[in-house]
């Protein structure tokens, strides 16, 4: 029986590197030994052109908000109101987005584009989840050179 | 192939559309039906043809028949139903892919008149956003955690970005439901019809997902409507058709022009899906239906009232009328093309386009209220 309510990952052999990254401290995605590109959520094939040399690296830990939404419905029952979650792309591929919870002090000082680090958290469950938090140093500042690099991964 | 104007809606039907209700989801499927018949001038022994798409698509569904969803074969028994020569229910479908599907049938003769149906229940216990899965299995492993799939997160985190992009704000995102607000009025299916929304009301809204609030969200109902589709030889004297000019899926938005052979500049009025508020802005941004600037200057100058130029959501929207789904944007072009739209008639609605679904997921289908054909006038 677990401690909360919080849905388990349904863990599969594609998805395993994943979680097993997580918990010990690391964020792990999918590229293909073939075309090179990252992709996610992880797959037994590149999506791009469907190789099957699926490899996995260790990545910074460094990424971007792209955005953020302050969710105020309890996901599940006994969650913690309101939670903030973000959509963070990865350093190593921005074209990318992942949802994760942040941690930040309210949402005033945030924008879209702001650099974050990337820290882990367990729960009740013993899972290991990815937390967001602004880097310390640029915190609140709008990063008007990140502009011209991201306008190529919009939508 | 494309439609062209071979293929047309006969009639429509809409049960009621209430919060809750005590009568069941099959129940209001049949009303549903039953008025679309007699709207088309049909009989049950005509329907061989079926198209549905009975996903209940909250977090909190307990996806169950006759529950909170309904498939053909139950509405088979129901309404007693025989001789189907060509069923589908659409898996996670919208009434927008309803209608290309019914089209394609018809166009390959697999039958004659395509029923078509989608319900939708707000059941008692079940919490409507929450889910109570203990495992959140493939992709969801990576969002429901989180609560990214939660009372439309990911939706409002794009909204999020569109307002820093584009300098919207959430008197601008009002703007969008006291305009679902205005148009509900002349709706008396709508569960918001005749209840206007001040600002201060708006910004006093419980926080859901922000940017959105309690009133960016459109209301659970129990509801259900049907359609019934023929090609153009097979219209019951009586009827009032639309014709299907055109559609398209998620993969090629764009196509519901080139079938149809239409372009941005012919269109009269829109019923896009506002299952958010934010979420109206997507094509008529996308599609460069406002010239003058981003999609919440549009609304909010006015140019998507019933007196604007491009009228918006004239039965109020989901955000007015009640979370069908889609259905209700479908049912409302069907209504205004046709010129059977009452006292929320628009003077100049030959041309509708219909969109269902996110902004990764729409649909799309264009009503005009005359045949098209390629090359020239019908023969």
């Amino acid at each position: 029986m677990a401690a909360s309510a919080r849905p388990e990952p349904g863990v599969t052999a594609e998805t395993a590197p994943f979680w097993d990254g997580t918990a010990r401290g690391v964020l792990c995605l999918p590229h293909c030994g073939l075309c090179g590109t990252t992709f996610f959520p992880p797959a037994a094939r590149c999506p791009h052109c469907l190789s099957s040399r699926v490899a996995w690296k260790d990545c910074s830990g460094r990424g971007y908000l792209r955005s953020w939404t302050e969710l105020h419905v309890a996901p599940y029952s006994g969650s913690p109101k309101p939670v903030l979650v973000a959509e963070i792309e990865p350093g190593e591929s921005r074209s990318l987005a992942l949802a994760m919870l942040m941690e930040a002090n309210g949402t005033e000082s945030l924008v879209p584009g702001a650099p974050i680090v990337i820290g882990f958290a367990a729960d009740a469950n013993g899972w290991t989840y990815p937390v967001a938090r602004l880097l310390p140093e640029t915190s609140g500042t709008s990063d008007a050179s990140l502009a011209g690099e991201r306008a190529g991964h919009d939508r | 192939m494309t439609a062209r104007g071979a293929i047309a809606i006969a009639g429509f039907g809409s049960s009621q559309i209430v919060r809750r209700s005590q009568r069941s989801i099959t129940s209001l499927a049949v009303d549903a039906i039953l008025e679309a018949l007699t709207d088309a001038g049909l009989t049950r022994e005509d329907i061989d043809g079926y198209v549905g798409a009975p996903w209940a698509t909250h977090a909190g569904a307990v996806h169950a028949e006759g529950a909170d969803e309904i498939s053909c074969k139950t509405i088979v028994r129901a309404f007693g139903l025989s001789g189907l020569t060509f069923w589908a229910d659409l898996y996670r479908g919208y009434a927008t892919d309803m209608a290309a599907m019914g089209a394609q049938a018809l166009l390959a003769g697999s039958c004659r008149y395509v029923l078509g149906v989608r319900a939708l229940f707000n059941l008692e216990g079940p919490s409507y956003a929450t889910s109570s899965a203990p495992v959140a299995y493939g992709d969801d492993q990576f969002v429901k955690p989180y609560g990214y799939s939660t009372a439309g997160a990911r939706f409002a985190a794009r909204a999020r970005r569109y307002m820093a992009e584009t300098g919207a704000t959430r008197e601008d995102l009002y703007a969008v439901v006291a305009l679902a607000r205005r148009h509900a009025v002349l709706n008396p299916h709508a569960v918001w019809a005749g209840k206007f929304l001040s600002l201060d009301d708006y910004l006093a809204g419980a926080p859901i997902a922000t940017p959105h609030g309690l009133y960016d969200c459109d209301m659970p109902v129990c509801g259900a409507a049907a359609f019934v589709m023929c090609r153009r030889e097979d219209l019951p004297d009586t009827a009032s058709p639309a014709y299907v000019a055109g559609w398209s899926g998620f993969q090629n938005p764009e196509a519901v022009f080139t079938s149809s052979g239409l372009g941005v500049a012919d269109v009269t009025c829109c019923q896009l899906y506002d299952g958010f508020s934010s979420m109206v802005y997507e094509w008529l941004d996308g599609f460069g239906f406002c010239t003058s600037g981003p999609a919440w200057k549009f609304i909010r100058d006015g140019h998507a009232d019933r007196d604007g130029r491009l009228p918006l959501n004239t039965f109020g929207g989901s955000l007015g009328e009640g979370r069908l789904h889609g259905i209700g944007h479908l049912r409302e072009a069907y209504l205004q093309v046709a010129g059977k739209a009452g006292a929320r008639q628009l003077r100049t609605a030959e041309t509708c386009l219909v969109q269902n679904g996110p902004y990764d997921g729409s649909s799309f289908v264009m009503l005009c209220s005359e045949p098209r054909f390629q090359g020239g006038r019908p023969g």
